[in-house]
């Protein structure tokens, strides 16, 4: 159950397929007349899973339209907090989700510490308070911080890669990752093996024609696409709808480029490729070196909050009157991704003229590797 | 960005599973992902697992907000439909 809706797969015999994305529910209803404190913790709140990442964009979104600019030191500190949220999601799903698509068991036990690293990170960089509370400041403990930091990452390279995370971020095509699907040693591990075994490295691979949104930090781009829009997917371009994934996040990242695919295969390594690369931004932003890769801009007194998330970006906007919330709008990773034009789309129409138990089993791998929170449905017309 | 639900731990099983409780629904989740679980712990629920303890004002308060959206409806037919 997702607040921005369900998505459902309808697989054609044979051939064609069909993406419906069934928003059901608008928040702004429930966020008009609220204050903007209140409105923060209403969405932090409902959304229990990702509540950093709404709750930082809200804040954001907020902040700009009130006029409010935290300091440099508190806007690393909270996508620090957003990053650890980030890492502990994937590590989830990818320890829950990928052992049971060849047969396994989920991992659970083997993750259990990374529950408790958002609170702790939150707690070491905030103290006792909200980090996205309208005008937060942060009052670092760097040696708490980086604990939970170095802790994350062990976790990391023994439960999900199995080695370290640099040599893992050192591998090369799919040669380079031979050796390390042949021992098998994590969920993941065996994920990207089964795939190679099955040549469902490159499945699916809907090419790279209309991938990415501009980033966080495009001051310019988003009030522009974003002003007196209204439309779930602000824009379209002429190859469909841009992907916002941990695919279109990661594309330069060594192990995904090395691959020279949009398949699976590269799909899946992105969404390792993420969490590899965690625990050495944070430390960056830790230090106050990193960039904090969030804006906020007004256009017409609308506050833009946008928010790299666990699964792509997140567009919140907010429009105030008299001091309380007048309209709210989200734009989540799903309206992008799971639009008729969007990448699920573009994929699974590559997968005509497969086998249809094949077709069904790459349908379901498709919308895991674009996005593992989605709540979705596959079936055969 | 998903949604996850507060319930009521009424029963602990073995292999970290529990029976949770949710107007008048009842489900069996994993607990496998927290370190300790007692009966009558409020804990947030997503996809069979209990990912966060909540006091019970903050599970009442969220519950409130999901009926006030128009979705906590839609949330308990899904667990009904899963499994009771």
């Amino acid at each position: 159950m997702m607040l921005e809706g369900k998505v459902e797969i309808i697989l054609g015999k044979g051939r064609g397929s069909a993406v419906r994305h069934d928003r059901t529910v608008n928040i702004s209803p429930m966020l008009s007349g609220r204050s903007p404190a209140e409105a923060i913790t209403c969405i932090s709140s409902v959304y229990g899973v990702c509540a950093n990442a709404q709750s930082h964009a809200a804040v954001l979104a907020l902040e700009a339209t009130m006029g409010v600019a935290p300091d440099r030191q508190t806007a690393c500190a909270r996508v620090l907090v957003t990053s650890m949220e980030t890492l502990r999601e994937n590590v989830l799903r990818i320890a829950l989700e990928w052992p049971r698509f060849f047969g396994g068991e989920p991992e659970g036990a083997s993750v259990r510490p990374v529950i408790g690293y958002v609170p702790r990170i939150r707690h070491a960089l905030f103290g006792s308070r909200n980090p996205f509370a309208i005008g937060a400041g942060c009052v670092p403990d760097r040696v708490a911080a980086l604990a939970v930091i170095d802790e994350a990452e062990a976790l990391l390279a023994d439960g999900i890669f199995g080695e370290p995370l640099e040599v893992w971020r050192a591998r090369r095509g799919m040669a380079g990752f031979a050796d390390w699907c042949a021992l098998r040693r994590t969920a993941a591990a065996r994920m990207i093996a089964n795939l190679s075994e099955r040549n469902w490295i490159h499945m699916a691979d809907a090419g790279r024609d209309a991938v990415g949104l501009p980033h966080t930090g495009s001051a310019v781009a988003w009030p522009r696409l974003l002003a007196g829009n209204s439309r779930r997917v602000p824009f379209a371009l002429q190859d469909g709808v841009p992907e916002t994934t941990l695919f279109s996040r990661r594309l330069a990242e060594g192990p995904v480029e090395s691959l020279n695919s949009s398949g699976l295969g590269a799909r899946f390594i992105a969404r390792l490729a993420e969490l590899a690369c965690l625990p050495a931004e944070m430390r960056l932003l830790l230090d106050g070196q990193g960039e904090p890769g969030t804006m906020t801009e007004t256009d017409d007194g609308t506050g833009i909050g946008v928010v790299e998330a666990a699964r792509g970006l997140l567009i919140h906007t907010v429009g105030l009157r008299d001091g309380r919330v007048d309209a709210y709008r989200i734009v989540s990773p799903t309206d992008w991704n799971f639009d008729s034009r969007g990448i699920a789309a573009r994929c699974l129409a590559t997968l005509d003229g497969h086998d249809e138990a094949d077709r069904i089993s790459l349908a379901h791998l498709v919308v895991n590797a674009i996005d593992p929170c989605v709540a979705y449905q596959v079936r055969a017309a | 960005m998903c949604l996850a639900i507060p319930a009521k731990v009424i029963a602990l099983e073995a292999n970290d599973m529990a029976v949770v409780a949710l107007e008048g629904v009842k489900k069996r989740i994993s607990v496998v992902l927290l370190d300790e679980v007692a009966v009558g712990d409020y804990v947030l629920i997503h996809v069979g697992y209990a990912l966060h303890r909540v006091s019970p004002e903050e599970a009442a308060r969220t519950l409130a907000l999901m009926a006030e959206a128009g979705i906590l409806k839609e949330e308990l037919e899904e667990i009904t439909g899963s499994e009771a």
